[in-house]
């Protein structure tokens, strides 16, 4: 039987007084590719936020209601953010690389979590790129700025740069 | 009535002219005035030796060295704690009243005059932490007094850098010093480094910070510890001016000073200019 690997119950989202996500109960299964679609504005990148917390950055935003992953609620006071933000990968709407080259924009993720050995990081790099459709056109140029690449060539380098850090979940 | 709007146009636009070429004008007479007077002091001698016969004489690397002694220590301090002090205050702290407090003090104290600091520094480094006067008490003053400098181009320089690298960083499970450090900082340096160069310039040309706590009307050797006192560049053009033996006879020595001084001084400011300039056009081709 597949399993829910988020549970959303009764999600309310407020951005001070303004109540912009209302009693939101979903399920997301397992190995399958849930989409969201709706009209511009109309809170779907406010709902993804709710699932690895970015939505703390904002000043003034609140949650109710229980985001479960893997069963365990991710808005209980004890939850390991860096390691929930580890296992949520997130890619933004516009493509964000950092000032940095291509190579070390993929590896900043590993690094973060302690890969330091030079072949491993060679590695994750090549399968990351390679799985997000980038590897033949940046082999030859991984240390040149990634600022220099076409927009959808950037937002395929920040799928890659996500999915380096090998998240249990990708959202988008 | 174009005719008349034509007109005033063209007023408009010559008087901006003149007043461009007023502003002009008093730099480079400041500068004729400077050069035709100590031009004939300068040379490699004038550079290199140190000041003889009670100063008539020789050159002026004593002062030199002490300014750049003067400006090494005043920028240790100032710029680790300024950069520091920046990134707090744009990344770390809550929008609260102490934090507002804390800003207004560091931009009240860009305010306070010269000759304040030099009290400040006579007080506190020279007699209550028995520093005594020494390069390191005049460094610190000066210090005191870039450290507004600093945090302010930092806090721009900081600010500046689009939140979306902080996003991006923190959806991949950084935490905020990770942040900071290998994203915000990198990003920011530039910026900040600008802002550290325009503060030299300033602090190695500040006369009234240093008079009570380090600088000294002579000194037959380079400052070798920090405790030692110093000659320095402004200072040396002060007691030339004022104080000196045969006024008349250093006088050609006290403008060559004053071009040494002025020429590093309109260097750092037009370097730190410069490169901030270039370092906008290259950050807005990036958007």
């Amino acid at each position: 039987m597949e399993k829910d690997k988020f549970s959303v119950r009764d999600l309310d989202l407020f951005y001070g007084s303004n109540h912009a996500l209302k009693k939101i109960n979903l399920q997301i299964p397992e190995r399958a590719v849930t989409a969201l679609i709706g009209p511009s504005g109309c809170g779907k990148s406010s709902f993804l936020r709710c699932l690895n917390r970015m939505n703390d950055f904002i000043p003034g935003c609140s949650v109710k209601g229980k985001v479960e992953l893997d069963g365990s609620d991710i808005y209980d006071p004890g939850t390991d953010l860096i390691h929930l933000r580890r296992r949520v990968g997130m890619v933004f709407q516009r493509p964000n690389p950092f000032p940095m080259s291509i190579f070390d924009n993929v590896a900043y993720g590993p690094r973060l979590h302690g890969v330091r050995d030079r072949s491993s990081l060679r590695d994750i790099v090549e399968e990351s790129l390679r799985v997000s459709a980038l590897w033949t056109e940046v082999r030859d140029i991984l240390h040149s700025p990634a600022l220099a690449l076409s927009g959808g060539q950037q937002q395929r380098l920040c799928i890659a740069r996500a999915v380096a850090v090998q998240p249990e979940v990708r959202g988008r | 009535m174009s005719g008349r709007r034509k007109t005033k146009d063209r007023a408009a636009t010559i008087m901006l002219w003149l007043v461009m070429a007023l502003t002009c004008g008093i730099l480079a007479l400041i500068l004729a005035f400077l050069v035709s007077r100590g031009w004939s002091a300068l040379s490699w001698e004038f550079l290199t030796k140190k000041p003889r016969s009670m100063m008539t004489a020789g050159g002026i690397s004593t002062p030199i060295v002490g300014t750049l002694q003067l400006v090494l220590v005043s920028m240790g301090f100032a710029f680790p704690v300024g950069v520091f002090t920046a990134v707090y205050l744009v990344e770390y702290a809550r929008d609260d009243w102490f934090t507002r407090a804390l800003r207004l003090a560091v931009r009240s104290l860009a305010g306070v005059p010269s000759v304040v600091f030099g009290l400040f520094g006579l007080s506190f480094f020279v007699i209550f932490l028995g520093f005594g006067p020494s390069l390191l008490s005049a460094g610190l003053t000066l210090g005191c007094l870039a450290l507004p400098v600093i945090v302010g181009a930092s806090e721009s320089a900081l600010l500046a850098v689009p939140k979306d690298y902080r996003d991006a960083s923190y959806a991949l499970g950084a935490t905020q010093w990770q942040t900071v450090r290998k994203v915000v900082l990198p990003s920011a340096f530039p910026s900040i480094i600008t802002g550290a160069i325009l503060s030299v310039g300033r602090v190695a040309g500040e006369t009234a910070p240093i008079i009570f706590t380090g600088a000294a009307f002579f000194a037959p050797r380079f400052a070798k510890s920090i405790f030692d006192q110093v000659m320095a560049l402004p200072y040396h053009v002060l007691i030339l001016a004022t104080a000196g033996t045969n006024i008349e006879k250093t006088r050609p020595i006290q403008y060559g000073t004053v071009l040494v001084l002025l020429f590093f001084v309109l260097g750092m400011t037009m370097t730190g200019v410069l490169w901030r300039a270039r370092l906008r056009i290259r950050q807005r081709a990036q958007r």
